[in-house]
């Protein structure tokens, strides 16, 4: 295999496993299935490139990965109390709408698409994504079931600098994952313990479509057109089955590489949708472990 | 524009997401499963009616291609229930995924089997040509003859639902089971039937729109989203009310076309959509 065709795969791995770890956040923490990774992908990738006709690199990086997050915490917030059914009609209300409105704006280049400068497909170009992958495995962690819950002990205060380190670093990020999943497992004991779901729903939506911004900056770095159909269906659902796949990142990984290699050898298109549905299926039989009793 | 125009095509564009509405909401009435491989067996159903066009001519391929949309949009939802009653899970993430995976074979044997470029399937009831309506405004033959077919439908299905043992046996089974069990009815047997119904209104929505929109693997998604929004607004246990709030999007839909124009219209009809989804989690907290 040649060394673009090597580059372009892997990118094309992280492009998904980003999306992918979004989905598994959305499922272990708030037990929502995410189906518009590809258009929060869309809306990153598009917005880069607006922002990079008045500013430098990092800058229009950082600014559409900050409107993003923007979004999806209103997003998140608004749709806070939706259950699973009509919040996965949303998700996918949002990525068919964003396919259909996308034609109609400029920045997308319309039907035709936008022109990208060539892509460097050499090997140390992966050394940016690769470690941002590795830090977001890092910081969003494994995900383990819910805690019992256990009242604070009486008499007994934190101190409030460690807290307010916990509060930032990835301690404190599990510690409101675990919030949020309490909220998904008993949320009528937490509502009765004076908590709001609008909040962590936010901040939790914050980090699924971050993770769908990054597979969309991703994207860019192996194209030489952008098409706004880059971000269709077909992205959501492999992300979804890379989302669906495995809790554990590695299994993620892999799940990931495969689907990324069966596009750049050009599988067609029935056997990359047959593995997506298997893969998904396999979610299925999961789901049902998971809805069994112990 | 003539307010009367506004209404019938506004209907029209409701017709198709008010019976997928239905479709879906009847069946997450009797089995729970909100399906979202439902656009995709409607897509099914009028594939065949299109592959049956192209064996007959004359006025029959038309008539004859409604029913094979109908029969084969019912027949292939149900694998679904099949593996829904096999994997036994209770467990709604796992079924919607166990409906997107099927969503996504079948739509890989549609392109498979047609190709994935926009086919035309314009039949028999299609005619164009405008229909003038008292006031000076003129409508679209189409337009009128989709609210036509859509209303026989569901004409007929508020009957076999209201008035027939088969519609009290599938309203038994989706209010108990087990006291539909307990007086010898086969809750599985009519769930099979839940399914079938709904695919086959799918298949005959795919059918309705198929000449207005082409052809195309994914054609039904946005009907389908649309049809989400009315089970949302009108309640996911209730069919007879999904419809109404069907036809009512449609009528919004097409004011808002007619108000703010081609472009903002079609933002504002997304913006419409998820808003009515947002709107509607009030109720969702109470079903709770």
């Amino acid at each position: 295999m040649s060394e673009p065709a090597g580059v372009e795969g892997v990118l094309r791995a992280l492009s998904l496993l980003f999306a992918g770890l979004g989905v598994r956040w959305a499922l272990d923490q708030e037990n929502r299935v995410q189906l518009s990774q590809g258009a929060w992908a869309g809306v990153t990738a598009f917005a880069y490139l607006a922002l990079l006709e008045f500013v430098g690199r990092f800058a229009a990086l950082a600014l559409a990965l900050g409107l993003v997050l923007v979004l999806g915490a209103l997003v998140g917030a608004a749709a806070a109390r939706l259950d699973l059914g009509r919040a996965a009609a949303l998700s996918l209300c949002l990525q068919v709408g964003a396919l259909t409105l996308a034609p109609r704006l400029a920045v997308t280049g319309g039907s035709m698409g936008r022109p990208l400068p060539p892509p460097d497909l050499s090997w140390p170009q992966l050394l940016v994504p690769g470690t941002a992958a590795a830090l977001l495995i890092a910081l969003l962690g494994t995900p383990r079931p819910p805690r019992p819950v256990e009242p604070p002990a009486a008499g007994r205060r934190r101190r409030r600098t460690g807290r307010r380190r916990d509060r930032w670093g990835p301690a404190g990020l599990r510690g409101g994952a675990e919030r949020l999943r309490l909220w998904t497992h008993s949320p009528r004991l937490m509502a009765s313990l004076g908590h709001r779901p609008e909040g962590l729903r936010a901040a939790s939506m914050s980090i699924v479509v971050g993770c769908a911004g990054l597979a969309g900056v991703t994207t860019l770095g192996r194209l030489e057109h952008l098409h706004f159909h880059t971000f269709g269906l077909a992205l959501s659902f492999d992300a979804l089955a890379v989302g669906f796949v495995a809790r554990d990142p590695l299994r993620m990984s892999l799940a990931a590489l495969f689907l990324a290699f069966l596009d750049v050898f050009s599988t067609p298109p029935f056997l990359h949708s047959l593995v997506v549905a298997t893969i998904l299926l396999i979610g299925t039989l999961r789901g049902r472990e998971r809805a069994s009793p112990a | 524009m003539n307010p009367l125009t506004l209404l019938i095509e506004g209907l029209a564009a409701g017709a198709v997401p008010a019976l997928l509405g239905a479709g879906l909401a009847l069946v997450h009435r009797t089995t729970g499963i909100l399906s979202f491989a439902h656009a995709t067996t409607g897509a099914g159903g009028a594939y065949a009616a299109y592959a049956l066009s192209g064996h007959l001519s004359g006025w029959l391929p038309g008539l004859a291609g409604g029913l094979v949309a109908v029969v084969v949009g019912g027949l292939l939802a149900l694998p679904i229930a099949a593996a829904a009653r096999r994997l036994g899970t209770t467990d709604k993430a796992a079924t919607i995924l166990l409906t997107l995976g099927y969503a996504l074979i079948l739509e890989a044997l549609l392109r498979q089997a047609f190709g994935s470029d926009v086919k035309a399937y314009l039949h028999l009831f299609e005619t164009e040509g405008p229909i003038h309506l008292p006031g000076g405004g003129t409508v679209a033959r189409s337009f009128v003859l989709v609210i036509a077919w859509a209303a026989g439908a569901v004409l007929w299905a508020a009957l076999v639902l209201s008035r027939t043992t088969l519609g009290l046996a599938l309203r038994a089974a989706a209010t108990s089971p087990e006291g539909a069990a307990g007086l010898g009815l086969s809750v599985v047997r009519l769930q099979q039937t839940a399914w079938f119904l709904s695919g086959a209104g799918a298949g005959f929505s795919g059918w309705l729109l198929a000449p207005r929109l082409g052809l195309e693997p994914q054609f039904l998604w946005a009907p389908m989203l649309s049809g989400f929004v009315a089970c949302a607004l009108g309640g996911l246990d209730r069919p007879g009310r999904v419809m109404g709030c069907g036809f009512a999007l449609g009528v919004a839909e097409r004011l808002l076309f007619a108000v703010a124009g081609a472009s903002a219209g079609a933002l504002l009809r997304w913006v419409l959509m998820a808003g009515a989804l947002l709107l509607s989690q009030d109720r969702a907290k109470t079903e709770s």
